[in-house]
């Protein structure tokens, strides 16, 4: 009887994961464009479907040098639950921010040339949580003129490129405005801006 | 949907939009090495396409405007990934203006941490 | 509002130029892989914009598709790329910027 004990664990594991659930429903809803009961129900069920054939593993554990509140969330099997709502709402503003960030945007590819300096700045790292930093990633994807190369998870940092105009001083306000972002990302998920290594 | 309201946003969505991509393809052009012109060929492009989406989202019927917002969000999605794997790939093989670099603390941090360097040449 | 259309699409035709140019210019391969996926996201809009003015949506599966095609794609190469290593993407981008500026005598082809 080995099969419905492997089921349960499947639905179990898709049943920790509300947010996996919720994205591929949101997808297959807006992919049919419509909110009818069947779209409805069939999204949910091929959303848990999916997730309990393809089961996602789960979040990495954490670091030796991870702050230690994120890294007691972060242990595996006591993952903090990400309410949907605040993520959508964050990406909402995020999208909001888009407008003076695309002014910032449009105006570097004009003013920058062939002789741009650009930096590689360390940024304390300060959430622990994969959805977390996934998250500012994205919002510093979308801020002008910086871009994420490499997290260090272990060290507690990131690493971003910037197209710096301000020399030595322009690289202190680069990561100044990168921590800020990261901040203001984090309040509005409602984590903990945990310490993180101390600021260079 | 084909008021004025509608075709008026229309018009200044797409246009921005489309110019938005321009702008991006330019900077393309003159940037002087790879991770610079990944960010001219992502945020400009991802700004443009979700102003286009935009646009075309008034002159469809409502389910459809929804594909749109999948799309839209499927951009928004892929791009910060794509930005740090060609970013990474710059990095670790060299193609970075050393030049123009004003501080490399990553290489720093490996250096001091007794890591191994991320595998560029020596220069 | 056809004019709209017209005027879009030149646009993002002008950018798709300019993008052809990085692809075929270089120097490495990278620029290449970055400028190519430009290409993709000016396709999807491109694509948008003819969904806009038949006002049907039949290439919405399209546009999903290619988007995530053109993405996995691009990480692919980048990785590929990276994979092989240090000299191996390309001329050096120093020596390709001082050779640049010393002028079309200055030199044999990049290798």
């Amino acid at each position: 009887m080995r099969r419905p004990r492997r089921l349960r664990a499947a639905l179990t594991g898709v049943a920790r994961r509300p947010g996996q659930v919720a994205w591929l429903w949101l997808v297959w809803v807006l992919m049919w464009g419509q909110l009818t009961g069947p779209t409805v129900v069939l999204g949910l069920l091929v959303a848990v479907a999916v997730l309990a054939a393809f089961p996602s593993p789960g979040p990495e554990p954490a670091g030796p040098g991870m702050p230690p509140r994120a890294a007691a969330t972060g242990a595996p099997g006591r993952r903090r639950r990400w309410r949907p709502s605040k993520v959508v709402m964050l990406v909402l503003r995020l999208v909001a921010d888009l407008i003076p960030a695309s002014v910032g945007v449009a105006g570097q590819m004009i003013r920058l040339g062939p002789a741009t300096p650009s930096a590689i700045i360390a940024v304390p790292l300060r959430a622990g949580e994969e959805v977390a930093y996934t998250l500012v990633a994205g919002a510093i994807s979308l801020a002008p003129g910086v871009a994420v190369i490499h997290v260090d998870r272990d060290q507690g940092v990131f690493y971003v490129h910037a197209l710096t105009t301000g020399g030595e001083a322009g690289v202190e306000k680069v990561r100044r405005r990168v921590d800020d972002v990261q901040r203001r990302v984090l309040a509005a998920l409602g984590a903990d801006p945990a310490g993180g290594r101390p600021a260079r | 949907m084909s008021g004025t309201v509608a075709g008026v946003a229309t018009a200044v969505l797409m246009l921005s939009g489309a110019s938005f991509c321009v702008l991006g393809a330019w900077g393309l052009l003159r940037f002087p090495d790879v991770p610079a012109r990944l960010q001219a060929a992502t945020k400009p492009q991802t700004i443009g396409l979700l102003a286009i989406l935009a646009g075309a989202a008034p002159q469809v019927p409502l389910g459809s405007a929804a594909g749109l917002v999948l799309v839209g969000l499927l951009q928004l999605v892929t791009t910060p990934v794509l930005a740090i794997r060609v970013g990474r790939a710059a990095y670790r093989t060299g193609q970075l203006r050393r030049d123009l670099l004003l501080t490399d603390e990553l290489l720093t941090d490996e250096l001091g941490a007794g890591g191994p360097p991320p595998g560029q040449p020596d220069r | 509002m056809t004019v709209v259309y017209v005027v879009t699409l030149a646009l993002l035709t002008l950018a798709g130029l300019l993008a052809l140019v990085r692809v075929a210019r270089g120097p490495t391969d990278l620029d290449r892989v970055v400028a190519l996926d430009v290409l993709v996201v000016l396709v999807v809009a491109g694509v948008t914009v003819d969904i806009a003015l038949r006002h049907e949506s039949w290439n919405l599966a399209l546009i999903g598709s290619v988007t995530l095609l053109g993405f996995l794609s691009a990480v692919a190469a980048a990785r590929l790329v990276e994979l092989r290593g240090p000299d191996r993407g390309g001329p050096d981008p120093e020596e390709q910027a001082r050779d640049d500026s010393a002028g079309p005598a200055s030199g044999e082809p990049p290798g």
